[in-house]
């Protein structure tokens, strides 16, 4: 017991959250980001919290470091050694394009340069077996080829040989010689993700190679950080897959620190969705420039290994899988060349921000929109951290409007209606993908904005629940807090429903998880309770896309098999409407998770403030115009009230809006709900 | 425009499909058959004959276009 | 807006038809089987109003936007639009009838809310193998149709949602790997049942009269739109002409011509003066010619102009019947849309080099280097076949160079990475590399292509079949501006035991180096695959220095072509 720390290091600000496990308090932050030295933002947070260092347990950090380090190419120079002939992979890539008529795209640069890419003589075929053996003497020369670029850069090594995901012997003893000589750091394609297709292999090893001497400063920085604030326990890191490590542990793995900084709005989502009681939810984390969209299935977030930084691009880890959308408060409204009025991607970001903020931002944002609506209150944004100038808004909107030939507040009204049907639309899509009906999910309104559009989003896709969590501006800090240690291991395998034995299976499963036990100890920093799980990702044979299926644990028997076959076959069916009986099925991956147990968090303290005070202002709807509507704070809200629409909670750093047809549940456990009123 | 539509009848044997005079797509069900400067021609719809009109027979004629 | 809906609802509706086009896409991809389908995503869906004109598409595969379009117009108004019952689908695969090419095989279930006809959905999607003369169903030296594969006119293949097993029987009879077929049809018409059912959730939502409306003012707004990037183009004639290195069966150059016409705001693309109908398989059907007149207006203007049947409206094609952009029954065609169909593309586009000089692009490689192989597998004993293609290198433009090895325009397929393919066939890679100097020259640089080598794997033989094009001199991507033409595709074999590579011709003495079927290779066998570069855009000697000095650094130049072309004295 002690407390637990949280930290979420975003664009603009840096938020904690943390907790007091024995007198179960809650304590919150929020200081400005400082992008050159991202340490000495953490330290700020943990100073403006005033937490007793010395009860400090755990300080959990999710991180932008890494993604930013790739989008302004600001990492070490990589030298990747492949098996020869393949030189040239990671710039032919998949040959695909990202738009079907647009001259102007250009394929993703390598993080590596051409001459750094460097062949050696081995090779193994599709079964693991050795075709070239990898000769000393080749080690030898590829030596001096890294040798001869040594000039003082910043060097790291990443090897990818073909079909080393069979057998890694190859690509392990090129890392033994050349850390000996070397002392570079060496990242291996079949640990960091082992996975078969050698561009996204390859590119995965780069990545990780490219950021590794990076992230060894930050978490050298970050040890020194906490040790200056008194602190005692060693930091960790939040991961791609939404767990934790100890960051001396994570800072090995580079490339699974990728979405370090938005995998705590996914974890937070789905602790809070649980907290509301269901396991279904839709995280709809959105803020100034964008809107994260991820999935809850089960009580936690869907995960994938296709993350891509830009089309073309992929990062094969597993990651929680969110999809990102250019919809936030700063969503610029501009009229297309056919004079469709249209809403983002383009955003004024926080500099100079909406019309509102005075501070220069001549484009009409959604922020903007929202003023004019009533929607937000101008004096107390931000809890009155910002005052808004409506003025500004009404010039930017009146603007717009003379291009439309409309008048303000219908231009406002339909930039509301406009972001809020995109948003709408991606999720279905997000939801297809899965072959999921969003229509039995709830959703989680997260970010300073999303509360403010979840009820009319939800609307849209016929959604009737909304879960709105304490402090919704913080729930990605919330997120670092509450998430597990988590290992995710896979093994990409080549099997049939034919060929496939129970005892091979086993065996391999029983490797993949003793050595993902192992990874879990050293990230968790010892021995832990701990919950396995076992899937495999099956498909028909022939098709390219798989349907996961859990199996149990322990020794499989072979009348073990057909059950598993059976429940892959009715979970196609069930997405699909049909099944393929007779047509082999392929095991493709065995994926094996271990999280460490759910930790029960005291629940956050709701209502306690001054009583509501009879505060209405018009604000505006669709199909009723503007309407007179009580104007309530959140702290002021008695637990388990239920009040109708319309209504407009403010809060700190969010504004809930309630649709008139829509009523306000006060709910336990600090999660207010919004409920579609039946008929 | 003066013109007539003309069903297309095949027999089950007759497997290839008819392709306008002007502009060579396909004319699955129905032509219309219209008279160009005295000559009977096949098209898909009225509209083609105004292409036929304007563009194609002065290009044949090889007449300056204004 | 001239029309009656508000232009937010219209956006609204506009986005829900191209959501349900898409989600039927997404659908397809995942449970489909032929790797060109799943992986290549060469396959498109579109929403139809009971008129026939398409309201929404999400196309994955660019060669079928036209196909697409007329498909679904020509089989409603040939069956007749009272013949549709809710639950049956309607299957075709009939080049003449607006397809493609033969492998393309399109289904359209009608859409019924309250008991009324709303409309259609469909997709088309490329089946892998579907018979005829060569496995892979890419007969590059076919003189008939019936050699291609076998041809389905438009039938019903479920009836009222019930299978017509007596046509699937005959279907799988007729293709080398029918239980891929078996699973992509079903595929294809599972997808359908996903979208018909969106279809009617919009209905619910919206009412039946307020999306007819909308998708009529839509239409008229694509269209507007359309018309008004026309105007944007000056006024004026604008011709082209290019070559083809063969057809595949005679060994003779084929001659295309195009002339497009800018009057206001309507074009004519006139492609009277192309050489007569070909005896091999390179003639475009109707489909493809449009399509790829459509493909290059689409590259020349806004992209986001929504796609349904008002866009088109502006645009006039003449493709007169009986000639390589037209073939006629019984002609062959199917390397029409994968060889043709881009370089159709690029006349166009260089047609209007003159009046769009900011956004044309050189010439791109334009082949899919279309290589097909199949046989018994050592390690299963199983029959396979295969579909592989690759990317070639794109055209440069006034403001950048144009990508390394890209796919062609008319597709949008991924390669297949090399341990999914030794996973799966027995042919091993050698190497797979970018072609230094492939890039034509020019103030910008063409992309480069690639090179492949594949050996045959011990105790198998595999039956292999190619339809290239751009392998002799004089047939390069051309490039624009004083740009220099992009390096040539190669299909060449080196059999066991010889010293270097061979042409086809030379080593099994068939009529086209680059289009043959039916070869025999053996263990140890070998075949090297280039792609062809694009072409340069303006005088090398003006490129910029820095430019010059990091592809010489990267290699995807020599020091000597960056002397000798480019003037490039190395510091």
């Amino acid at each position: 017991m002690g407390i637990r720390v949280g930290i979420d290091t975003g664009g603009t600000f840096t938020d904690l959250v943390a907790v007091d496990e024995e007198a179960g308090r809650w304590h919150v932050a929020k200081v400005p980001s400082n992008p050159k030295d991202p340490v000495s933002a953490v330290a700020a947070a943990l100073e403006a919290a005033g937490l007793d260092p010395e009860r400090i347990s755990i300080v959990v950090v999710g991180t932008t470091i890494g993604i930013n380090a790739v989008l302004t190419r600001t990492g070490a120079r990589v030298l990747y050694l492949t098996t020869k002939g393949f030189e040239d992979v990671p710039f032919i890539q998949r040959i695909s394009r990202k738009y079907h008529y647009d001259f102007r795209w250009r394929k993703p640069t390598p993080l590596v340069h051409r001459p750094d890419c460097i062949g050696v003589d081995e090779r193994l075929d599709e079964e693991g077996r050795e075709l070239v053996p990898l000769a000393t003497r080749e080690l030898e020369r590829v030596l001096e080829s890294v040798e001869s670029r040594a000039d003082g850069d910043r060097l790291a090594i990443a090897v990818c040989f073909l079909f080393s995901y069979l057998d890694p012997e190859h690509e392990l003893a090129t890392r033994t010689f050349l850390e000996e000589r070397t002392g570079l750091p060496v990242s291996l394609s079949h640990e960091v993700a082992p996975i078969w297709r050698e561009y996204e292999r390859g590119t995965t090893a780069i990545v990780d190679a490219y950021l590794k001497p990076l992230l060894d400063e930050y978490v050298s920085g970050l040890g020194d950080a906490l040790v200056s604030q008194g602190i005692s326990s060693r930091p960790s890191l939040l991961k791609s897959n939404g767990g934790h490590a100890l960051a001396a542990e994570a800072r090995e793995r580079p490339a699974h620190l990728l979405l370090s900084g938005i995998a705590g709005g996914a974890i937070g989502g789905a602790h809070f969705a649980r907290l509301a009681g269901t396991e279904k939810g839709i995280v709809v984390d959105m803020g100034g420039t964008s809107c994260d969209v991820c999935l809850i299935v089960g009580g936690e977030p869907l995960y994938s290994s296709d993350f891509e930084i830009e089309y073309g691009f992929p990062v094969s880890v597993p990651s929680v899988s969110t999809k990102t959308i250019g919809a936030g408060g700063g969503s610029i409204g501009w009229v297309d060349s056919g004079g469709f009025l249209q809403v983002g991607p383009g955003s004024a970001g926080a500099d100079p921000g909406p019309a509102c903020y005075g501070r220069g931002g001549e484009e009409t944002t959604l922020t903007d929109a929202n003023l004019a609506l009533g929607r937000l209150n101008p004096d107390f944004f931000l809890g009155g951290r910002l005052a808004l100038d409506a003025s500004l808004s009404r010039a930017a909107l009146g603007r717009l409007a003379a291009k439309l030939g409309r008048d303000a507040v219908d231009v406002a009204a339909s930039m509301v209606r406009v972001a809020n049907e995109n948003m709408a639309n991606a999720i279905r899509i997000v939801t297809v993908e899965q072959g999921i009906d969003p229509r039995e999910f709830a959703i989680v309104a997260m970010g300073g904005a999303g509360p403010t559009h979840a009820a009319e989003i939800a609307a849209a896709i016929g959604i009737g629940r909304v879960i709105v969590p304490a402090n919704p501006g913080l729930a990605s800090a919330f997120g670092a807090l509450a998430a597990q240690v988590r290992v995710d291991a896979v093994k990409s395998v080549y099997l049939t429903d034919v060929r496939a034995t129970a005892a091979e299976v086993s065996r391999l499963f029983t490797e993949l998880e003793s050595r993902s036990v192992a990874d879990f100890e050293a990230q968790a920093g010892g021995v832990a309770s701990h919950e396995v799980r076992r899937s495999i990702a099956m498909r028909y044979q022939g098709q390219n896309y798989e349907t996961e299926v859990t199996v149990p644990g322990g020794e499989l028997a072979d009348d073990d098999l057909p059950g598993v076959y059976e429940q892959f076959a009715r979970l196609y069916e069930s997405f699909y409407g049909y099944r393929l009986d007779g047509i082999p099925i392929e095991l493709v991956r065995l994926q094996v998770v271990v999280v460490g147990e759910d930790r029960r968090l005291p629940e956050l303290v709701q209502g306690g403030g001054p009583a509501a005070r009879d505060e209405s202002r018009e604000v505006w709807f669709p199909e009723h115009g503007f309407v007179a509507t009580p104007v309530v704070r959140r702290d002021s809200l008695e637990l388990g009230s239920v009040r109708g629409g319309p209504a407009i909670v403010e809060e700190m750093d969010s504004t809930i809006v309630v649709p008139p047809a829509w009523r306000l549940e006060s709910g336990r456990r600090g999660v207010l709900e919004l409920v579609r009123e039946e008929g | 425009m003066s013109g007539r539509w003309l069903p297309i009848t095949t027999q089950v044997w007759e497997t290839a499909v008819t392709p306008c005079d002007c502009c060579g797509q396909v004319v699955p069900k129905r032509l219309w058959v219209a008279e160009v400067e005295g000559e009977e021609h096949r098209f898909c719809s009225p509209a083609c004959v105004e292409l036929y009109r304007d563009y194609v027979l002065p290009k044949l004629k090889g007449e300056p276009r204004t | 807006m001239g029309g009656g809906i508000d232009p937010v609802t219209l956006a609204i509706v506009n986005n829900a038809f191209v959501n349900i086009c898409r989600e039927m896409g997404i659908t397809m991809m995942r449970t489909a089987f032929s790797p060109i389908f799943n992986e290549g995503l060469d396959f498109s869906c579109v929403l139809f109003d009971r008129h026939g004109n398409m309201i929404g598409q999400a196309e994955f595969c660019p060669a079928q936007i036209a196909a697409s379009l007329f498909i679904v117009r020509w089989t409603v108004e040939e069956l007749g639009v009272d013949s549709f019952e809710e639950g049956d689908v309607v299957l075709h695969n009939d080049p003449y009838r607006g397809g493609a090419h033969i492998p393309e095989h399109s289904v359209i279930r009608p859409v019924f809310f309250d008991g009324e006809l709303f409309g259609f959905v469909a997709n088309v999607g490329h089946l892998a193998e579907i018979g005829g003369k060569a496995v892979g169903s890419f007969a590059a030296d076919a003189t008939e149709v019936f050699q291609e594969g076998l041809r389905i006119p438009p039938v019903k293949i479920v009836s009222r949602d019930r299978p017509n097993m007596d046509l699937w029987r005959l279907i799988m009879a007729n293709h080398r790997t029918p239980r891929n077929t078996w699973g992509d049809l079903n595929a294809q018409i599972g997808s359908l049942r996903v979208a018909e059912r969106s279809v009617q959730l919009l209905l619910e939502r919206y009412g039946r009269d307020l999306v007819e409306e909308a998708a009529e003012e839509l239409m008229d707004y694509s269209e507007r739109w359309m018309r008004t990037e026309i105007r944007a183009i000056p006024d004026g004639r604008y011709a082209f002409t290019a070559r083809m290195e063969d057809d595949g069966v005679v060994e003779r150059p084929v001659t295309f011509h195009v002339e497009v016409t800018v009057d206001g705001d309507r074009l004519i693309v006139d492609w009277t003066g192309t050489d007569p109908q070909v005896r091999g398989p390179i003639n475009a059907t109707y489909g493809v010619t449009a399509g790829a007149t459509y493909n290059a207006i689409f590259h020349l203007t806004d992209q986001s102009i929504p796609k349904n049947s008002g866009v088109y409206r502006p645009i006039s094609i003449i493709a007169p019947p009986g000639s390589a952009v037209n073939v006629v029954y019984p002609g062959p065609s199917v390397g029409g849309n994968t060889e043709t169909h881009p370089k159709l593309a690029d006349m166009v586009i260089a047609a209007l080099a003159q009046a769009l000089p900011g956004r044309v692009a050189a010439a791109e490689g334009g082949t899919a280097c279309n290589f097909l192989f199949g046989g018994f597998h050592p390690r299963t004993g199983d029959y396979y076949a295969n579909y592989h293609l690759e990317g070639g290198g794109w055209g440069a433009k006034d403001y950048d160079d144009g990508n390394d090895a890209i796919i062609v325009k008319n597709g949008n397929c991924r390669n297949t990475p090399v341990e999914i393919f030794e996973t799966r066939y027995p042919l091993r890679t050698i190497e797979y590399s970018l072609i230094p100097d492939s890039g034509g020259p020019g103030r910008m640089r063409g992309g480069l292509g690639t090179r492949r080598i594949l050996r045959v794997e011990p105790s198998t033989e595999v039956t292999v079949n190619a339809l290239f094009d751009r392998t002799k001199p004089g047939f390069g991507a051309w490039g624009l501006a004083g740009g220099g033409t992009g390096g040539r595709a190669a299909i060449m074999v080196r059999r066991k035991g010889d010293a270097e590579f061979r042409t086809f011709s030379e080593a099994f003495g068939t009529v086209s180096p680059s289009k043959f079927t039916n070869i025999l290779l053996e263990e140890g066998d070998e075949v090297l695959i280039d792609s062809p570069g694009g072409g340069g855009y303006g005088d090398p000697r003006a490129r910029d220095r820095e430019r010059v000095a990091r592809d010489v650094y990267e290699g995807f130049v020599s020091p000597e072509r960056a002397r000798d072309l480019y003037g490039w004295e190395c510091p």
